[in-house]
Parts: structure tokens; sequence; C-alpha cells
């Protein structure tokens, strides 16, 4: 398929996503219903040109990475929570879990013990035959999965503003030496906040109610 | 059907298994057609697949199989026995000996596989042969399609991380209140979780309710109904069902239709367990018996503070207070 097939395919499916979209929110609220210390739950469907170009990503042999991109694609409708703590994540997984059925579940955190950069919990959650809106089956090939992260405020901080810098893409822009250093410098103020907050929080007893 | 294989399984079974791929002959093709089509099998209930999540792969027993047998270049013999061998193993003493029948189907289109996975239980039958005049019945044993015990599992999609991840499954014991019974197939043999969760059922199955009370408040029998239901879903214990279930075991007319309205016809057939403290916390339903003898009935938002019923507590005893207009009377007879 060509940019514009992808593109006019993807066209073609955006009501149902979106339709998508407004029930796994509802359902996610649900789930997380009593949950403290949740600063946000939001879901989106993915832009045109995020799913074309996503979609029409090549090997380093020139081949296609995805054979079907509108089936393989996880992240069509994709969700995202934020807590103020991290003691909060936890508590998010086993409501989500139950939930939700798993097939895919990353914690994706720095290399190693020195090393302080990108922190998330990522899901890949089944999208549930009951949750999908009238015409779902009408249109071949859909998604059966929806991604779905969970971060602390700071986490988040760190990590947002990494993708419109766009410096770790392929291509993007080549840092300097003191800007990397300015970076990590971030990254482990992030980690540092994150933990010192949780610590605080403990202390406070602010996770001593039932959920 | 590009090719099937069928095994006898006893219920843990160490022995070799009896079977192996037979032929795909038109014959054999029509009548699982025929089992397909009368099980609606397309349209049953479904079931997700508890995937290893730690990886990429997704590795599960079932899947893995289901997707070998789709695509895989190399003899299948030993996947579909593998299968055999699995069954055998979920099964406990109680099962009868079953006819495991694995069937591998093209799909809707060319990157798409189809894997069915049926089993049929052994039954006693009486077989007539009639002989130069003298009839002989003949008590055989034979595999049954039409038993109310028959179990089938359709899995279907591509070659991919995303495909064969969930199954359509038909179980009729799924709701048997021997959990081990109902889990049998399910979890027991397919390692899957139904789709629809304990928490989100009982959430569903309140609001479905909640709506139903709601939209009937001028038709006394079907409020009568639905304080039935509730009061006789409280109790149950183990209970597994579905918003269809409990709409033909309690509900009629008016209060069956209430019910279902505002649920989609995939989330009526969704089967889940009943949650029963969350149950209790999201329907809030009280029913009380006096000293003096009077019941009363007290839905939902009455129980709150500033709701027509107050309970309270005082010299150690609870005390109830209600008062209200009356809108409706009956006279009935308390047995």
């Amino acid at each position: 398929m060509s940019n514009g097939d992808f593109g006019a395919a993807y066209d073609a499916r955006e009501p149902l996503l979106e339709a998508l979209r407004a029930t796994l929110e509802l359902k996610a609220n649900s789930a997380l219903e009593g949950v403290r210390h949740i600063d946000r739950l939001v879901f989106r469907v993915k832009e045109r040109d995020s799913f074309v170009k996503k979609a029409t990503k090549v090997n380093d042999d020139g081949t296609p990475k995805y054979a079907n991109p509108m089936v393989e694609l996880e992240d069509q409708v994709a969700g995202r929570v934020i807590t103020f703590f991290r003691d909060d994540i936890p508590i998010v997984r086993e409501r989500l879990e139950a939930w939700f059925g798993a097939v895919e579940h990353e914690v994706k955190e720095p290399a190693g013990p020195k090393e302080f950069d990108y922190e998330s919990d990522h899901y890949v959650f089944v999208i549930s035959e009951h949750d999908k809106p009238a015409g779902w089956s009408g249109i071949g090939d859909m998604p059966t999965t929806f991604e779905f992260q969970v971060r602390t405020l700071f986490m988040h901080a760190w990590a947002e503003p990494q993708h419109d810098l766009g410096y770790k893409t392929p291509g993007g822009v080549e840092l300097d030496s003191e800007t990397r250093r300015e970076l990590a410098w971030v990254a482990a103020s992030a980690w540092g906040a994150d933990r010192t907050l949780n610590q605080v929080a403990l202390r406070l007893n602010a996770f001593n109610e039932v959920h | 059907m590009t090719s099937v294989f069928a095994y006898e399984v006893s219920p843990r079974q160490a022995t070799a298994f009896e079977g192996g791929r037979v032929s795909a002959t038109p014959q054999l093709q029509a009548a699982l057609d025929q089992v397909f089509d009368r099980s609606k099998v397309a349209s049953a209930p479904v079931v997700t697949l508890q995937v290893d999540t730690s990886g990429s792969t997704r590795s599960h027993p079932i899947r893995g199989a289901a997707m070998d047998l789709g695509f895989s270049a190399g003899s299948l013999e030993p996947i579909a026995l593998s299968l055999a061998t699995r069954l055998a193993g979920a099964m406990d003493n109680r099962s009868k000996p079953s006819l495991l029948m694995v069937s591998v189907h093209d799909g809707p289109s060319a990157t798409v596989r189809r894997v069915v996975l049926w089993t049929f239980p052994q039954q006693e039958v009486f077989s007539l042969r009639v002989s130069r005049g003298t009839a002989n019945l003949v008590l055989m044993e034979a595999f049954s399609r039409e038993s109310s015990l028959r179990k089938i599992a359709l899995l279907e999609g591509p070659n991919t991380s995303t495909g064969m991840l969930t199954a359509r499954v038909l179980d009729f014991q799924v709701t048997s209140a021997d959990r081990s019974v109902a889990d049998l197939w399910i979890t027991k043999f397919l390692d899957a979780r139904l789709q629809m969760s304990s928490v989100e059922g009982t959430h569903v199955l309140a609001q479905a309710l909640r709506a139903a009370h709601n939209k009937t408040r001028d038709d006394a029998r079907s409020q009568d109904q639905i304080t039935a239901a509730i009061a006789a879903l409280r109790v149950a214990a183990n209970i597994r069902t579905s918003l269809s279930q409990v709409a033909s075991t309690f509900l009629s007319g008016r209060a069956a239709d209430a019910f279902l309205a505002s649920t989609p016809a995939e989330a009526q057939a969704a089967v889940f367990d009943i949650d029963q403290d969350k149950f209790d916390q999201l329907v809030q339903y009280r029913r009380f018996t006096l000293e003096s003898g009077v019941v009363v009935s007290a839905p939902f938002d009455e129980l709150r503070d500033g709701g027509a019923v107050q309970v309270s507590e005082e010299n150690g005893q609870r005390r109830l207070r209600v008062e209200g207009g009356i809108e409706d009377e009956q006279v009935r007879t308390r047995v």
C-alpha cells in the first residue's frame, strides 16, 4: 500500500477508533474508580500522519517493518494514566490487569544503576469484543489490541519533552556533550524528585486509606 | 479445511493416545460445519488467552499450537498430539472420555488461518441390527456430536504478534455452580480468562438493574421482579452469569426489556463472575424486617444521607425511620 492508501484506510476507520477511544476511557475510569492520587487518565486516537509514518517504516534491509500495519500497529488507540506517586503504580497495575486482559507488560527503565532516562509502565491489552463499537467487524484488519502507559507526574515531565525535542529519532538532532549532560541531569532530577516525593507521601501516611 | 486430527482422550491418560490425522472428507467437513453452525460458534463468547506478558513473544501453549498448526510447514501431528496430552491433564475423573478433534482451515483472507478445537463426550448408544429377521440390540460407545457437554474453541488470526490472542468458546458448562466443571475448558485447558472481568461484569450488572428500576417506577410487577432479582443475586454463591442469563432467569416483559436496553448485544452475552462485595456496594439494596413484622425494602438512593430511609443506632440497637407519601398499596398474603 502507498502512503496515500494507508492514509485513506486510516481515515475510513477513524470514527470507529474514536468510538473505541471513548469507551475505553470510560472503562479505564471505572477500573480505577476510588483510586486516589490520579492526576489524569486520557485516551487518544493516533493521528493520521503519525500512523502513516509508522506504517511505512522499513527495516535496515529495506523490507517493510510491518506486514499488515492496519492490524499490527497497536497504538491506534492508546491510553495513559498519570499518578502522583511511585507507590500508586502497583495499585493502578492491579486494577487495570483485573479489568483488561494484558498480553504484554514491560516496565521501561534505564539499563543500569548509573543511568537516568525514560521510565514508564507499558501495557498492551486486548480490545474486548464487548468494547468494540458497532461496525467494527465490518472493516477488515482492525486492531485487536491497544496500548496503555502508567507513569508518575515526574516520569511524564521527563518523557514528554523528549518527543518534542526529537533528538532520539534517527536523523534527529545530534547532541553535543554539554547538552547530553544537561539532559542526564534533568532525568536524574526527575527521578530524585519522584522518589523523594514518594518518601514524603509514605511518611505522611498518604497511602493508608483503602482504595 | 486443510487438515484434521482426532484423538480419544481419557482423564489423566498416561498411555498413548488412539487417533491421529484423519481424512478431511466432504462428509466430515459437512458434519463439522453443521455442528459449527448449530452451535453458533461464530457469535459465541470470546475469551482472552493468558499469554506470557513478560516478553514480546506472547507465548502460550494453545496459541503456540494453533499458530504452528495454521502456519508451520513441518509435521503437524506432534502439535495436535500435544493438545490431546493437555486435555487429558485438564480433565478429572468426573469427565467422560472424549473425542478431541483439531481442524485447521483457511481464513477469510490469505494471511489468516482458523483453528478449531472440538471435544465430543463419549456416550453409550444403542445400535439395532436386524439380520435374517432376528433383531439384535448392541450397546456401543460413541462420541456424540449433539451432546450438551461438547465444547468448541475457535482461534483465528494472522501469523503476527496480534494474531490468535483470543478465542470464541462454546461451553454449556461454563456457568455450572461446580467451579471445577465450569473451569475445565476455558481455565484449565485453554488457559484463558473471560473477557468481561468480574469487576466490569458486576458494574454492568448493577448499572443495568438500576436503569431497569428507574425506567419501570410506574410498573409494580416489574419493580417486584427487579427487587427479587437483586435479592437472589446478592445471596447466590460463586455465580457466573451473563446479562442475558439474568434477564431470562429473573425478568420478563418490561423489566427484561428495560434491563437489557442500555447494554449492547455483545455485552449482554458476555459471561462473568459476580463479585458479591462489589455488587452489594453498587446496588446498595437493603431489605429490613422490623420488630413489628413490618418489612421495608429500600432501593438504591434512599439510604444515603438525606434519603427517605434513615438508619441509626440508639442505645445499642439499630433503628429505622422512613417517611414518604404512599403511591401504591397492595394486599398480599405473607406465607
